[in-house]
């Protein structure tokens, strides 16, 4: 073969080979006496990553040993890309997620215990009152933390000022009083309340904050793997959500959450049994917009509590260096450098470290005074509000599919009975169970 | 290799000099068909590698989950040959899935091609304001998908929608419809909003075509006294049909294949009356987490647009065969 074809075969080989390797090959430091911590963070919002990063800062320069690399994953995706670290062998070493998610992969047995950075903190004297259901939810029925609450909220009823003030009406505080309100608020070009029947995460989170006010829940706290979805409490529930339907807006079957926030913003609506982190969306809309919103806790039907949304931290047992993983998860729940977490957002990130929750700093803050009202609501609620689905480690996955908001479909949207509808779903719960 | 190197080196590759001898010409093609063959085969293997990489390992990935038990819930998967398949096949939801692609498919291609064809034949008319027309009809299509979602979803909102509001000052329930989320009206709304976005390029194509219908022909027919509308069945769509032929399967394939607007506009709701295949296969994989079942919807949704396809060329080569 002559000289030129041979050389020209050979780079044209290496060229397609370095493309094929570098695809495999692993990120790898450059300085090998460097401590290398990867760090997932779901909150695709500038203003969290902005935090994280001078939190991480920070951490580094008192720690000159130990690089953090922060690899921001959606919300939408970290479930599945976690998986897919797992199974690569490239999980990251600490990471942000939810309490649900922190469940399933603790079933998987994949995550490192974590009592020595609740020790380091200062023991469970450290958490807020207001996180004691999240707490709750974190450590197995033996006291070991898998996941250390990081931020909390939970769903209130929303109600316009307003349109309450010209009725004449208080906010609600029993079912009865929510339906009587729903119906006087109901004429002309507006509409009571929003009770939305998509398949989706709103419609979840509001059914399954009224599953709650009614005593019941998606499982039985103490046997996680008996579903109670078609209890009568469930039931009731579910049927009471969707006889509110007639006082609801015709599109709110196809609502998600930007439509649902934007017809609140319009002014036709009365209530809305929604999460605290909608004030982001009121405030974007105009602070007039904004003022003329109140919140209070969802009304109750004999039960208490509400959907708890919720930011929890969490390292995999794959990590090569528990010690400094468990070091910074401790750092990040220092007082100090937390704080900074959650006035990025109170309405959304409720703290759940009691120094910092009645802090002067955090009390005087000028985002925490203006929400004043929904974090007295959220305050009120989150002691009872509960986790969707939590403890039974399928909760996520349920979430996922939106099973409890395709009862509320088929109940509103194509007329079916609402215990055969919850029996339905009640039943794909069990079987996920079973797999 | 310099320029000159690469002149030098040109006659030689491409074939025996004219003065070679018999011996040293057989030899000398056989030595320099391999070269050529090497060089042929090295020029092709990176874009080779690319494609492979890039779609053969994919598309072979996807085949080979559709026949495991495969979840991001799991880290291991098992194999359980064809259950999915089987699975899908006798659940009615999959028929029902099929059966809606389809009419959103068919009445997609149907309605654009019509529309385009309408608007083809109006704006190669000469008037005043021609060329900025053309390029205005272009705007749908030039529109990213996520805005055209996004505007018509807020233009035909029930509350605050300005078709809703424009629409309930002629009668106060047409201004509560709720084109997206009513079950009855859904289907028909993602398919107006696509049939808009689609019109666009199907009437800059059609009108490609018009233009290359000889005015001989068209003149010689009205003289012989035939009228428009003979005009136009008897001379012009006979010169369209190869294009319309070729639009027609260009556009099932990317109507069949629709994810993005119909995901951004209902993601297949409400209550699923406009869940469609490739949509579906995005919910079973990634709010199911169900890999190995989405890889069989994947599969199956591959079957059935290469059936259409197939069908289309066997059609259009009995349609060359016959003019």
């Amino acid at each position: 073969m002559p000289r030129r074809t041979r050389k020209y075969l050979a780079v044209s080989l290496a060229l397609s080979l370095t493309g094929v390797l570098a695809g495999c090959s692993g990120a790898e430091s450059a300085d090998s006496d460097a401590i290398e911590l990867e760090f997932w963070n779901p909150e695709a919002d500038e203003a969290v990553i902005s935090v994280l990063e001078t939190m991480i800062e920070k951490y580094e320069a008192e720690n000159p040993n130990v690089n953090v690399n922060l690899v921001t994953v959606p919300w939408s995706d970290i479930f599945t890309k976690w998986q897919a670290a797992l199974q690569g062998g490239n999980a990251p070493d600490v990471t942000l997620g939810s309490a649900a998610f922190a469940a399933s992969l603790q079933e998987q047995g994949v995550l490192l215990p974590l009592n020595d950075v609740v020790e380091a903190i200062g023991g469970e004297e450290a958490w807020a009152d207001t996180a004691s259901s999240l707490v709750e939810l974190s450590k197995t029925p033996d006291g070991e933390y898998f996941a250390l609450p990081y931020s909390t909220n939970s769903v209130v009823l929303w109600y316009n000022k307003p349109m309450f003030e010209a009725a004449g009406l208080q906010p609600p505080t029993t079912w009865d009083e929510l339906e009587a309100a729903a119906a006087a608020l109901t004429h002309d070009d507006q509409y009571g309340i929003l009770i939305p029947s998509s398949k989706s995460y709103v419609t979840t989170q509001s059914l399954y904050s009224m599953i709650l006010a009614n005593g019941g829940d998606l499982v039985d706290r103490n046997d996680p793997d008996t579903v109670t979805f078609d209890a009568p409490e469930a039931v009731e529930a579910l049927e009471f959500y969707s006889s509110l339907a007639q006082y609801s807006p015709p599109g709110a079957g196809g609502y998600d959450r930007p439509e649902a926030q934007a017809a609140m913003t319009t002014g036709k609506l009365g209530m809305f049994v929604y999460g605290s982190w909608m004030q982001g969306a009121l405030e974007a809309a105009g602070a007039d917009v904004a003022e003329q919103f109140g919140a209070v806790p969802v009304p109750s039907n004999g039960g208490a509590g509400a959907f708890m949304g919720n930011v929890s931290l969490y390292a995999f047992n794959t990590t090569e260096h528990p010690e400094e993983a468990r070091d910074f998860l401790a750092y990040l729940l220092d007082p100090q450098a937390y704080e900074q977490f959650v006035l990025i957002n109170p309405a959304s990130f409720v703290p759940v470290i009691d120094a910092v929750h009645e802090s002067e700093t955090y009390q005087t803050n000028e985002k925490v005074v203006a929400a004043g009202e929904l974090l007295a609501a959220v305050g009120t609620t989150l002691p009872d509000a509960w986790v969707f689905g939590l403890p039974n480690p399928h909760a996520g996955e349920w979430e996922s599919l939106n099973l409890v908001a395709q009862a509320a479909t088929a109940v509103i949207e194509q007329g079916e009975d609402p215990q055969a509808a919850a029996t339905r779903i009640a039943d794909e719960m069990r079987e996920s169970i079973g797999n | 290799m310099t320029a000159n190197a690469a002149l030098r080196e040109r006659p030689r590759a491409a074939g025996p000099r004219p003065d070679a001898g018999r011996g040293s010409h057989t030899r000398r093609r056989g030595r320099n068909g391999r070269r050529d063959l090497i060089v042929s085969v090295a020029l092709l293997v990176p874009a080779a590698a690319v494609i492979v990489l890039l779609m053969g390992v994919p598309l072979a990935t996807v085949v080979a989950d559709s026949f495991t038990d495969r979840s991001f819930l799991r880290p291991v998967a098992e194999f359980v040959g064809l259950e999915n398949y089987s699975e899908l096949l006798g659940d009615p939801a999959f028929w029902q899935t099929l059966g809606r692609s389809l009419l959103w498919t068919g009445a997609s291609v149907v309605l654009q091609i019509a529309l385009g064809l309408a608007f083809a034949m109006l704006l190669n008319q000469r008037f005043r304001g021609r060329g900025l027309l053309r390029g205005l009809f272009l705007l749908p299509w030039v529109t990213p998908v996520v805005v055209v979602a996004l505007i018509w979803k807020w233009m035909l909102n029930d509350l605050y929608g300005v078709i809703n509001g424009l629409l309930g000052t002629v009668n106060p329930a047409w201004g509560d419809l709720a084109w997206f989320s009513d079950q009855s009206l859904a289907l028909g709304t993602v398919i107006g909003v696509n049939v808009w976005r689609g019109v666009p390029f199907t009437m800059i194509i059609l009108l490609a075509g018009l233009q290359s219908v000889p005015k001989e022909l068209v003149e010689a027919a009205s003289v012989d006294g035939a009228g428009r509308l003979r005009t136009f069945l008897n001379v012009t769509l006979p010169h369209l049909r190869g294009i319309l032929l070729t639009v027609a399967m260009i556009f099932t394939m990317f109507n069949f294949n629709n994810f993005d607007l119909v995901y951004l506009g209902t993601r297949g709701g409400p209550a699923d009356r406009t869940m469609i295949l490739p949509v579906k296969t995005y919910d079973v994989a990634f709010n199911g987490l169900q890999v190995g079942e989405a890889g069989a919807w994947a599969v199956l949704t591959l079957i059935t647009i290469a059936l259409i396809a197939g069908i289309y060329f066997a059609y259009m080569r009995r349609a060359e065969r016959k003019y």
